[in-house]
């Protein structure tokens, strides 16, 4: 059905390729866009098995259109399939779909209310990451826009204001919005437990407020900040008791209760469960080993209330635009673990300098240097390290582009990158089986379109 | 001491040879900031484009700053002062006068306002300017559209718009 879906979008963007922005009618708008990358990353699988030996399930397809029934009133939508290799499988979602109302617009400000699924504006890219056109290379900056938070941040279901002030000092643009989104993927549980477990996130509960500055002094400089809080928590999760029952037929636990019960003269520990308080104590210990040891499994539950904070600014320079962001992630996680509570409190930082010099009329170069440590004091990452991955707590990463405006419609991006640490490496079903490298490079070719 | 500097540069040829490099280098380093700082100051000030900007008979205003044909050309600015919306044409993107008129009215590089315009459509936050296919068009539509703002080269005769004096000192 999905590929279904896939190949009917497809031949609608096909469809209209002739054609510049369609203008159906005065007040309706047709607009789209495909992109087909290929990536070949041949120290770690990127997104999947394919890309170490070069792959090319990486597409976008997206069909926009929007009524504009006057100059106040509108309503826009975006159909969007995104093919990631094993990460993202192309189905087409509905990427927003909102009434647009301009309340009041004047000489000093703007104001406006937007009602339905409504693209977070976060940072410089978060509301464009999939957008080829509006990137400033394949990809959006890792170290800010990484995957794992992805489907999480990318809208909102609810309401969002927004508008703008204009005053001799500068222009300030700003944007609120609360609401919630429904989750689909398991990206949050790989990021938090490295594995599936029991159980699923289904709602997050989002609100968020980005503001925008540019003084009048210097328009070409632009100050951000944006907040966003989010919450959620999982569900159809194992209840304390079976919990607890699975731990107690575990087999290390069952394995220790058999081994105690055994006669010494048979090798064993010759300890009586009815009566000696000693059985009890070498079962216990092996029973907090395993809770300890394998503490996914016996997880009862997850509540998460994080706050995110990205602070931007972009400088435009002659044929230059130099753009630095920087990330911090709180994240408050309490974790119930056989039915006691265990609050985790993390902090997350990161950041990325990126330089684009325009310099021919259709010739954009990149250089892009970014970090990003999931726990702030933890910078070789030895405690987020993990079994299967044991680089999975940083990242570093130098990327060079190279863009080329072939026409006003198509344009061919090529990008390599060189990584220390794993952190936005994306993680997928069968992740926790590969042999994981400290440092990888990744090299992508993308060809994109729009109309 | 003049003197162990003296017999040091007449002697020592390599280290008088890397005294002069290095004050070579300090006069070529001076060059680029005169240079930048003229760049700087030349751009500070207001350039009279080859384009005009222009608007229909409906606007009064009779200037426009560089900062306010910005923020119309960003779509953040939807009215005129007359409460009237502002109706925003262009020329296609590789349009010669296009690039002059971002370059030299907007300041900004066209490359830019592509971004700009491709985030308002591509996420469902605004409308982009309509796209004309000639001067002329342009022309046409400005002349027939209550409240249009575009912009023309000084080639063809101006009939039926209104001028607007433009760039930083203007408000």
């Amino acid at each position: 059905m999905n590929r279904y879906k896939t190949a009917i979008l497809t031949v609608l963007t096909l469809c209209f390729s002739n054609v510049q922005a369609l203008e159906v009618t005065n007040n309706t708008e047709l607009h789209g866009f495909f992109s087909q990358g290929y990536v070949y990353s041949p120290d770690n699988d990127f997104a999947g098995s394919d890309s170490e030996d070069g792959g090319f399930n990486f597409r976008e397809i997206g069909i926009n259109g929007s009524w504009n029934a006057n100059e106040q009133f509108r309503v826009t939508g975006q159909l969007l399939s995104r093919t990631m290799d094993e990460v993202d499988d192309g189905q087409v979602r509905v990427d927003f779909l909102l009434a647009d109302y301009l309340a009041y617009s004047g000489e000093q400000s703007t104001f406006g209310i937007r009602l339905g699924r409504v693209k977070n504006e976060l940072g410089v890219y978060n509301s464009t990451r999939d957008i080829p056109s509006a990137r400033p290379g394949v990809n959006v900056p890792n170290a800010i826009y990484f995957d794992a938070f992805r489907d999480t941040m990318i809208s909102t279901d609810g309401l969002n204001f927004y508008g703008s002030v204009f005053s001799g000092v500068g222009t300030l643009n700003w944007s609120a919005f609360t609401g919630s989104t429904e989750l689909e993927s398991k990206v949050m549980e790989n990021y938090l437990f490295a594995q599936d477990i029991q159980g699923k996130f289904d709602e997050v509960g989002l609100s968020g407020l980005k503001l925008n500055f540019s003084p009048s002094r210097q328009p070409s400089l632009n100050f951000g900040i944006s907040l966003l809080k989010l919450d959620t928590n999982m569900s159809d999760l194992q209840t304390a008791a079976q919990a607890g029952y699975a731990l107690q037929t575990s087999d290390p636990v069952t394995d220790a209760a058999t081994y105690a019960a055994t006669p010494v003269e048979y090798g064993g520990l010759g300890l009586v469960p009815e009566t000696d308080g000693q059985f009890e104590q070498y079962v216990g210990q092996a029973a907090q080993k395993e809770a300890s040891d394998n503490y996914e499994d016996y997880i009862t539950a997850v509540d998460m209330e994080a706050l995110f904070a990205i602070l931007s600014v972009q400088y435009a320079y002659a044929d230059w635009l130099f753009s630095a962001e920087y990330l911090i992630i709180d994240s408050d996680i309490d974790l119930g673990l056989l039915g006691s509570l265990v609050p985790i409190e993390t902090t997350t930082e990161g950041y990325v300098l990126q330089a684009e010099w325009f310099f021919k009329e259709s010739l954009t170069a990149m250089l892009r240097y970014e970090e990003l440590y999931l726990l702030n004091d933890d910078r070789d990452g030895s405690k987020s390290a993990r079994d299967n991955d044991p680089y999975h707590g940083y990242g570093k990463g130098l990327t060079i582009g190279l863009g080329w405006d072939i026409t006003t419609d198509w344009r061919l991006t090529g990008q390599m990158s060189t990584n220390e640490g794993t952190v936005w490496l994306p993680s997928y079903d069968g992740f926790e089986n590969e042999d994981i490298k400290k440092h990888w490079k990744t090299y992508m070719l993308q060809i994109a379109y729009q109309f | 001491m003049g003197s162990v500097i003296n017999n040091i540069l007449h002697y020592h040829k390599p280290v008088r040879n890397r005294l002069v490099q290095f004050l070579m280098k300090g006069i070529t380093l001076f060059k680029r900031i005169l240079f930048l700082t003229v760049v700087t100051l030349f751009f500070s000030f207001p350039v009279k484009g080859a384009t005009h900007v222009i608007v229909n008979m409906s606007v009064p205003n009779s200037s426009v700053s560089t900062h306010t044909l910005s923020r119309i050309y960003a779509m953040q600015l939807k009215s005129w002062n007359s409460g009237e919306t502002i109706k925003v044409f262009m020329l296609p993107s590789k349009h010669k006068i296009h690039r002059e008129f971002s370059r030299k009215q907007l300041r900004m590089p066209t490359h830019q306002l592509d971004r700009l315009w491709n985030r308002l459509t591509f996420t469902g936050t605004g409308r982009t300017p309509v796209v004309v296919k000639s001067e002329s068009e342009m022309l046409e539509k400005i002349r027939s559209t209550p409240g249009a703002i575009g912009y023309v080269s000084g080639n063809l005769p101006l009939k039926g718009v209104k001028v607007l004096e433009s760039g930083q000192n203007h408000e």
